[in-house]
């Protein structure tokens, strides 16, 4: 005999669905069924049309079939059948009737009794709204025609490929180089929102595919996953990791529940990326020290590695995200650290500057200069190109380069100096004596800044898109060596030991402004001047006499 | 002899606050384009530009300084030795436009009253154009040859302003090199050109 009854209320069970308890001899197996809920459902066409329907919906089932159900027996029976690739253009959501605008979206992965769809309160009643979307993000990736452009037959380069091949190619390729490309530079040209309905959409397999392919597509798609969980490149927002974790648990989790458990335990540290790297020669500082310290006093290698210690401290503070859309012009405050170390040759610059010109005798002006023409050279020795280009941006600047006499009372050595470094930063063939340099990727290194600041202005005037209005890989491409190539260098730490008493000489000298500089060099050698003479007898030269007390000279 | 020419070669700097698209005024100029299957080329940014003047073959090598705006000082570094110069703003940031005075000093006091151009940018994004009379009256009092309004999107007027500062820059040779202007002295040192028949023709001559 089969008995029927009613239960007392469940914890998993609305009070208002009536459970039907079997019971069968001695065996008792218990079956709660639920009857169905009563909703009116609204759906929203695509071409702005409007249906209600009373439905009467299973609450133990999942919202995706809730979707089929309702489209197909209920709305459009002509619709193709969903869900050969998902996810499928329809999104479900509930409101109240009394505040239709406020609508809730259900996930399509979970059961709709699992989702809290509250109770009718009265006359105020929950509504569902089923809303066809545009396709957000064009033709389903396992639809695209459009094929990737390679450079050539020998050179695997993506030039140009649009992004649902880019997606294809990144969770088919075990090339690790080009998932980091692509995931430094997506957001360029999509969101972590497409990049994800893009893997899920590559997830879902076309039925017809072999088991076996299909399934190591699924474990590419969840290795990108992972590797996108893990990347120092990208926070995603937390809305994106909630998505992602919803599509991991609830489609992932499914299927492969051990591969789903290993994702859900990634976690996200943001580690700095690990490079190899030589050690390669550096001269070591003298570390001369002597009872009141003058500018001169500091041995040249001196001043170089002081220079350097402080510059790589805010150099290896370079976020990637400073290079992007030339931040440094457009947003400043989005690119301290570039900023602060352009600032910081911009400081030497004047320094260098400022210390020639205010000694009041020629002989001391051409000391200076041999001067810091050796630092320079030190700086090219321990690789701060940096700032050894902001020297040669001082020594070549006009008020310096004018006074000709001061070149002509150089020694020879010091001559054949200057000319290596003018040499070094010739700009013939866009820095290629400097590129070729520092091609052999000796580390430690402080590259020159500007020269990577222009090249990723250049990067940018390549468009994001084609003609074709296929995505540019080849940008993508140059900003990541550029990116690369500061987060290789920003791992090799010098070994410089600090130097309290040439660092306090060096932060002490005196700067001018340009035109104070200039109206010193003037004053120095006047246009059309026969000689240079000694500053102290011109007014300028006066002007800044306590200058050269600061720095002890003359 | 039948058919000789002269050759000349020019240094123009292209300068102007970040952002007020001199590379891509430059890349319109010399390649017509304007950032669309613009091959990225690392290594060779000078642009090169070859026209024929007369019976003069003229090479503008156009100096790019973009990237480094930030560096008060360094631009100047490759200021020497240049034979003409265009100051580049854009009309929709006034910033830019403010900028223009100190950049035309530090050419100035760079180089030997050397022709420069006032290049207003971005036109194509201007509702109304720029008050002539306004605009002369700055050029005047700042020493520029002249001022063109000029869209390096829309290829408007870009030929037509490097054409009225090439002019000057021939004048201006021939007037301090009366004699000298028959030989073809090198003055930029071409190795690698953007135009690969410019580049082997540089080869042929310099080896």
């Amino acid at each position: 005999t089969i008995r029927f009854n009613q239960t007392k209320q469940h914890k998993f069970i609305d009070e208002d669905q009536s459970v039907i308890e079997y019971t069968n001899g001695n065996m008792i197996a218990i079956k709660l069924k639920p009857l169905p809920r009563k909703f009116t459902v609204r759906y929203f066409n695509d071409n702005g049309t409007v249906q209600v329907k009373e439905v009467s919906l299973d609450m133990f089932t999942s919202v995706q079939y809730v979707i089929n159900h309702l489209i197909h027996l209920h709305f459009d029976p002509n619709e193709e059948f969903l869900n050969h690739s998902a996810p499928d253009p329809f999104t479900l959501f509930w409101c109240y009737t009394s505040q239709p605008e406020e609508e809730h979206m259900l996930s399509p992965f979970k059961y709709m009794s699992d989702q809290s769809v509250p109770r009718d309160e009265g006359e105020n009643k929950v509504q569902l709204i089923l809303k066809r979307h545009k396709s957000l993000y064009g033709t389903n990736i396992w639809d695209e025609r459009e094929p990737i452009v390679f450079a050539d037959e020998n050179n695997k380069d993506i030039v140009s490929a649009t992004f649902n091949k880019l997606v294809e190619y990144a969770t088919s390729t075990e090339d690790s180089n080009f998932r980091e490309i692509f995931l430094l530079c997506y957001q360029s040209y999509s969101t972590a929102e497409e990049l994800l309905h893009k893997l899920i959409e590559r997830y879902h397999t076309p039925m017809d595919m072999l088991f076996s392919d299909s399934n190591k597509i699924k474990l590419r798609v969840c290795v990108f996953v992972k590797y996108w969980l893990s990347t120092s490149y990208e926070v995603p927002s937390e809305e994106v990791v909630e998505k992602i974790e919803d599509f991991v648990k609830n489609v992932v989790g499914r299927e492969l529940p051990e591969v789903a458990a290993t994702l859900m335990s990634t976690q996200r540290e943001v580690k700095p990326k690990f490079y190899f790297y030589r050690k390669d020669s550096l001269p070591q500082g003298k570390m001369r020290q002597v009872l009141n310290m003058t500018l001169l006093d500091v041995d040249p290698i001196d001043f170089a590695q002081q220079v350097t210690l402080i510059a790589f401290n805010i150099f290896k503070k370079i976020k990637h995200t400073e290079f992007f859309k030339t931040a440094w012009e457009k947003e400043p405050e989005k690119a301290k650290n570039i900023v602060a170390l352009v600032e910081d040759a911009n400081d030497l610059t004047k320094k260098v500057m400022t210390s020639i010109l205010v000694n009041e005798k020629l002989k001391d002006r051409a000391k200076t200069l041999a001067y810091f023409i050796k630092v320079a050279l030190c700086l090219m020795e321990i690789r701060n190109y940096h700032h050894m280009l902001s020297i040669h941006s001082a020594i070549a600047n006009i008020s310096v380069t004018r006074l000709r006499f001061t070149f002509e009372a150089l020694g020879k050595k010091s001559k054949q100096d200057y000319q290596t470094i003018e040499h070094f930063w010739s700009f013939d063939q866009n820095f290629k004596n400097y590129r070729d340099t520092l091609r052999k990727g000796e580390c430690p290194c402080i590259p020159a800044i500007p020269v990577i600041l222009g090249d990723i202005i250049h990067n940018e005037e390549v468009p994001l898109r084609n003609e074709a209005g296929k995505i540019n890989y080849s940008r993508a491409r140059v900003l990541h060596s550029n990116v690369d190539m500061v987060q290789r260098y920003q791992s090799a730490e010098y070994p410089i030991k600090d130097h309290p008493a040439a660092r306090a000489v060096i932060s002490d000298i005196p700067r001018l402004g340009e035109k104070e500089c200039y109206a010193l060099s003037q004053d120095v050698l006047p246009r059309n001047g026969t000689e240079e003479k000694d500053a102290g007898s011109t007014s300028m030269g006066k002007r800044f006499s306590h200058f050269r007390d600061t720095l002890n000279l003359g | 002899m039948e058919g000789e020419t002269e050759e000349r070669d020019y240094k123009v700097l292209v300068v102007g606050e970040g952002g007020c698209g001199k590379t891509s005024y430059i890349n319109q100029y010399v390649n017509h384009i304007f950032s669309k299957a613009y091959k990225a080329t690392v290594g060779v940014d000078f642009a090169l530009k070859q026209v024929q003047w007369e019976n003069t073959r003229v090479r503008l090598a156009l100096w790019d300084i973009a990237g480094q705006e930030r560096f008060n000082h360094m631009t100047r570094v490759y200021y020497k030795g240049a034979h003409g110069a265009m100051v580049v703003f854009d009309v929709t940031k006034d910033k830019t436009f403010q900028a223009v005075p100190r950049w035309k000093k530090d050419i100035d006091s760079n180089l030997d009253n050397i022709p420069t151009v006032l290049v207003a940018n971005k036109c194509d994004l201007l509702d109304n154009p720029l008050d002539t009379e306004t605009m002369e009256k700055f050029c005047a009092q700042h020493g520029f040859i002249g001022w063109y309004e000029t869209s390096a999107k829309e290829n408007i007027r870009v030929e037509d302003c490097g054409t009225f500062l090439l002019e000057h820059l021939v004048k201006r040779d021939r007037e301090l090199n009366p004699g000298k202007y028959t030989n073809t002295e090198k003055t930029v040192s071409l190795t690698q050109a953007s135009d690969p028949r410019l580049a082997a023709k540089t080869c042929n001559n310099s080896c």
